[in-house]
C-alpha cells in the first residue's frame, strides 16, 4: 500500500466521514449464503446473523428455500437448530436430507397466524437456534421490532416471507425473489451496512433441485416414447420397489 | 452382652469394662484418651437379630382376576407353547386339577373349570399395594421373594405385642384388601418364603431351630432348576435333611456354589441383600382463599406459594418432578384441572409458574376460585445436569425450556420433527412425529435417501390434480411402483416441472388412474 492511500485511510478512520456505498468497517457475524456472487454483494460476506431478513415473493414456493438451504445445512451441521414456523406445507424429510440438513436439529412448529410472532420470538431468543423461517400473512411494525431484538439477543437469523410487506422498516436485509426460467432473480432492496441496490441472477442448481436427467428439448412428448425401462444405477434390487428412468 | 464382640472397629486398647456394661466408662482425668470408643448411635441390625415375616398369597393370580375361589377356577399361562394352569382354586383342586397341568388335561378332569389368562402386571401392582400395607408394620419391606411379601419385624414386635398378634393384625389387613395369605416367620428370609409357599404357618424365632424345622421339606420345593433337581433325585436325596448331612465342599463341586448359597440362606446365614420397597413419594398441598377470586393476579400468589412448597419438598428428597397438576376449585362447579408434563425433570418452581401462568391465561374459568391445590405423583430421583467443560449444558436446558413453553401454548402436537423412512412411496418415506424429549443426531439420520433422484422440500398431504398444459417438465420420469402387498399400491412416473408462476414442482402421472397428472410436492 502506498504512502498516500495509507494516510487517507488514517484520516478516514480518525474522522467520522460518511462514505456512502461502502461498509463502515462495522462487522457482525454472518453465515455464508453458499452462492459466491451473492456473498460478494452482502456486507460481511453472507447472511447477517442476529437480525431479521425479509424476502418478498410473488407466491410461496418460488425458490426461497433453495436460496437458504446451503446456510441452513451449515448451521445445522454446527449444531444450531433450524426452525420452520407455520410453513405452508409439510416439510419433507428425504428432500431435507438430500439438501444436507441434519434432521436432529430440524424443528417444525405448527402455529396459528396469531401465535407466529410469539413462537418466533421465543425460538430466536433461546440462543440455540441458528435460523428460523416463518410464513406470516402479515407482520405489524412493533412485532418486527421485537423480532429484531430477539434475533440480536439469540444471535439467530430470522427469515420472514410475508405476502404483504409491513414491518420492512426493521428488517436488516430485504430481498425480492422472483423465479426466472430455471434460475432465481434476487434483488437486494435494502441492506444494513451498505447502500447497494443490486440485482443478480442465481442458478441454484449446484447441489440441490437438479433434475435427475435434464431434458434435451420439449418437442417430442417423452411420455410417448416407447422404449423399455432401465433400472437406475445403484438401484438394482428393484423387484417390487422399481424406480427407474426411461432411457 | 459383651460389647467387645460387637465392636466394628479395632480398638487400640481394650477398655476396662465391667462385666455386662455396654458402654465403656468415660476416661477419668484424660489418662488414656486412646481408649475412648465410639459406638454407633443406631447400630445396624446384624444377621442374627433379624426376624423375617413372609406373607405368601397362594391365590393372588386368581384374586387379581376377580375369580371366586369357592368355584373351580384357574389362571392359565403359556408354557413351552401350550396353555398350562398357573394357579387353581381349592374347589378345582378337589376335582384333581393341579397347577402346572396342561389345560386340556384339566378340562378332562373338571369339565366345569372356569379359566382366565393370567395377568402378571396386575399381580405385580397388587403386590406393590400390599407392600404399602406392610410399611405400616415395619419400615423394612421387600418384594424379593416371588409372589410374597417380606417384612423385617424384629423391631416391631414390642409395639405390636409379639409375633402372633402382629401376624393376625397383618392377616386381617391383607384380607381387607381381598387377599388370602399364608404367613410364616423365620430368622431367614429364604426359609420364611419357603415355609409360606409350602403353606406352613410356622413361627421359628431362633436360627438354631431352622435346620430341624426345614429338615422334612422335600427338595422339590426349593426353587432350583429342573436339572439340579433331577440330579438330586438320582443321588437319592429327597428331603432337605438329606442335604444337611452332606459335606459342603462336595455339594459345591457337584451342584455349584449358587446352590450352596441357597442352602446357607435357608439355614439363616444371609448371603444376599434384599432390596427394600419404598412408598413412591407424592406431593399434595392446597390453599383456601379467604374470598372468591376471579382475577388471575389475585389468586396466582397462592399458586406461587404452593409451587415454592413443592420445590422445597423436592429439594429435601433430592427428587425432581416430571409433571404437576393444578386444581382450581369453584363453588357449585366442578374443579378446573390444569396438567403439565415436562420434557425434562424439573425442580425449579419459577419454570412451572411460567408454564402454569401461560396455561391459565389461556383458560377460561367457569366461576371464581375458592381454593387451589397442587399435586404431583410423577416424582423421580433428581439427576444433576451433565455439563461439559466448554459448557453447552445451560443453553441446552434453556432450549428445552423454550420448547416446553411452545408446547404449553400451542399444544402437544405443535412441535414436529421428522425422519426419513426407507419406503419407495413418497408419502411413506417421511416419519413425521411428535417431538421427542431428547433427540440424538444418530437416531434421526438413520436412513439417508441420497442415492435417489431429487426430492422436494415440501410434500402435499394429498396429491392435487394438475393440468398438463400448466406445467413444463424439466426432468426425465422416475418410475415408482410399490406397495402392492399392503393395499396402498402406487404406480407413478415422477418428474420435476415448472408451473406458470415459475415454481419448481414435483409432479407425477398416475399410471393406475388413466394417466392423470398430480402435484405432489414443491421444491420451494
Amino acid at each position: 500500500m502506498s504512502m498516500d492511500t495509507e494516510s487517507l485511510e488514517q484520516v478516514l478512520r480518525s474522522q467520522p466521514v460518511w462514505r456512502g456505498r461502502r461498509s463502515q468497517g462495522k462487522s457482525w457475524p454472518v453465515i455464508a449464503t453458499g452462492f459466491a456472487e451473492l456473498d460478494a454483494l452482502l456486507p460481511g460476506g453472507g447472511w447477517p446473523l442476529g437480525s431479521v431478513m425479509e424476502i418478498g415473493l410473488p407466491c410461496w414456493g418460488a425458490g426461497e428455500l433453495r436460496l437458504l438451504l446451503p446456510a441452513m445445512a451449515a448451521l445445522a451441521q454446527a449444531g444450531r437448530w433450524i426452525a420452520w414456523v407455520a410453513p405452508p406445507y409439510q416439510p419433507y424429510a428425504p428432500g431435507l436430507i438430500q439438501a444436507g440438513i441434519d434432521l436432529a436439529y430440524f424443528l417444525a412448529v405448527e402455529a396459528r397466524e396469531g401465535d407466529i410472532p410469539w413462537s418466533l420470538e421465543k425460538i430466536l431468543r433461546s440462543g440455540r437456534c441458528g435460523m428460523a423461517l416463518a410464513w406470516p400473512e402479515r407482520l405489524a411494525d412493533h412485532q418486527a421490532r421485537r423480532l429484531q431484538l430477539a434475533a440480536e439477543e439469540g444471535g439467530a437469523l430470522a427469515v420472514l416471507f410475508p405476502l404483504q410487506t409491513g414491518g420492512a422498516r426493521h428488517a436488516a436485509l430485504r430481498l425480492a425473489l422472483r423465479p426466472a426460467g430455471e434460475g432465481l432473480r434476487v434483488e437486494i432492496l435494502k441492506c444494513r451496512g451498505s447502500l447497494h441496490r443490486a440485482s443478480l441472477l442465481l442458478n441454484p442448481e449446484g447441489s440441490f433441485g437438479r433434475p435427475s436427467r435434464p431434458l434435451a428439448g420439449r418437442k417430442e412428448d417423452p411420455l410417448l416414447a416407447k422404449e423399455g425401462w432401465r433400472v437406475a444405477p445403484g438401484w438394482s434390487n428393484g423387484v417390487d420397489g422399481c424406480s427407474g428412468v426411461r432411457k | 452382652m459383651v460389647a467387645n464382640a460387637r465392636e466394628p472397629f479395632p480398638v487400640q486398647e481394650a477398655a476396662p469394662t465391667d462385666s455386662g456394661a455396654f458402654y465403656p466408662p468415660f476416661p477419668k482425668g484424660g489418662a488414656k484418651p486412646a481408649s475412648i470408643r465410639i459406638l454407633p448411635v443406631a447400630e445396624p441390625r446384624t444377621v442374627e437379630q433379624r426376624l423375617w415375616l413372609c406373607a405368601h398369597f397362594p391365590d393372588l393370580a386368581l384374586e387379581v382376576l376377580g375369580l371366586d375361589p369357592s368355584l373351580p377356577v384357574a389362571a392359565v399361562e403359556e408354557r413351552k407353547g401350550r396353555p398350562c394352569l398357573h394357579a387353581v382354586s381349592p374347589a378345582a383342586r378337589q376335582a384333581g386339577v393341579e397347577a402346572g397341568m396342561a389345560l386340556a388335561a384339566a378340562r378332562a378332569l373338571c369339565p366345569g373349570l372356569i379359566v382366565q389368562p393370567r395377568d402378571p402386571l396386575a399381580e405385580k401392582q397388587a403386590l406393590e399395594q400390599l407392600a404399602e400395607t406392610g410399611l405400616d408394620f415395619t419400615p423394612w419391606v421387600s418384594l424379593d421373594q416371588p409372589g410374597s411379601l417380606l417384612l423385617e419385624i424384629r423391631a416391631s414386635l414390642k409395639l405390636f405385642g409379639g409375633v402372633e398378634r402382629l401376624r393376625e393384625k397383618l392377616r386381617r389387613r391383607l384380607l381387607e384388601q381381598g387377599h388370602h395369605s399364608v404367613i410364616a416367620v423365620a430368622p431367614s428370609a429364604e426359609a420364611g418364603g419357603l415355609l409360606a409357599r409350602l403353606g406352613a404357618e410356622a413361627v421359628v424365632e431362633e436360627r438354631e431351630a431352622l435346620r430341624s424345622v426345614l429338615g422334612g421339606v422335600p427338595v422339590a420345593a426349593l426353587l432350583v432348576e429342573d436339572k439340579t433337581l433331577r440330579r438330586l433325585f438320582k443321588t437319592g436325596i429327597r428331603r432337605l435333611a438329606d442335604l444337611w448331612r452332606l459335606p459342603r465342599d462336595g455339594l459345591a463341586r457337584r451342584y455349584g456354589t449358587e446352590f450352596l448359597r441357597r442352602l446357607d440362606g435357608l439355614a439363616g446365614a444371609e448371603t444376599q441383600v434384599l432390596r427394600s420397597f419404598h412408598r413412591p413419594p407424592r406431593f399434595s398441598a392446597g390453599l383456601d382463599m379467604s374470598m372468591e377470586l376471579e382475577r388471575l393476579e389475585h389468586f396466582f400468589p397462592a399458586i406461587e406459594r404452593l409451587a415454592g412448597e413443592f420445590a422445597a419438598f423436592l429439594r429435601g428428597r433430592d427428587a425432581a418432578a416430571l409433571g404437576v397438576t393444578l386444581d382450581l376449585f369453584h363453588n357449585h362447579r366442578p374443579a378446573t384441572r390444569i396438567e403439565l408434563s415436562f420434557r425434562n425433570v424439573h425442580r425449579d418452581a419459577r419454570h412451572w409458574l411460567k408454564l402454569l401462568r401461560e396455561k391459565l391465561e389461556r383458560t377460561a374459568l367457569p366461576a371464581p376460585v375458592v381454593a387451589v391445590a397442587l399435586l404431583s405423583e410423577a416424582i423421580v430421583p433428581f439427576e444433576a445436569e451433565r455439563t461439559d467443560l466448554f459448557g453447552d449444558g445451560s443453553s441446552e436446558r434453556d432450549w428445552q425450556a423454550v420448547l416446553e413453553e411452545l408446547q404449553a401454548r400451542l399444544g402437544h402436537r405443535a412441535l414436529k420433527s421428522f425422519v426419513a423412512m426407507d419406503d419407495h412411496r413418497p408419502e411413506r418415506a417421511v416419519g413425521g412425529r411428535e417431538f421427542m424429549r431428547t433427540m440424538g443426531s444418530l437416531e434421526a439420520n438413520k436412513f439417508a435417501p441420497t442415492h435417489l433422484p431429487a426430492r422436494p422440500l415440501w410434500l402435499l398431504s394429498a396429491p392435487q390434480p394438475v393440468e398438463f398444459q400448466d406445467i413444463r417438465l424439466l426432468s426425465e420420469a422416475e418410475r415408482i411402483e410399490s406397495g402392492w402387498w399392503d393395499g396402498a399400491s402406487v404406480r407413478r412416473d415422477y418428474r420435476v416441472a415448472l408451473d406458470r408462476r415459475g415454481r419448481r414442482l414435483w409432479v407425477f402421472r398416475d399410471l393406475n388412474a388413466s394417466g392423470r397428472w398430480y402435484l405432489h410436492g414443491l421444491f420451494g
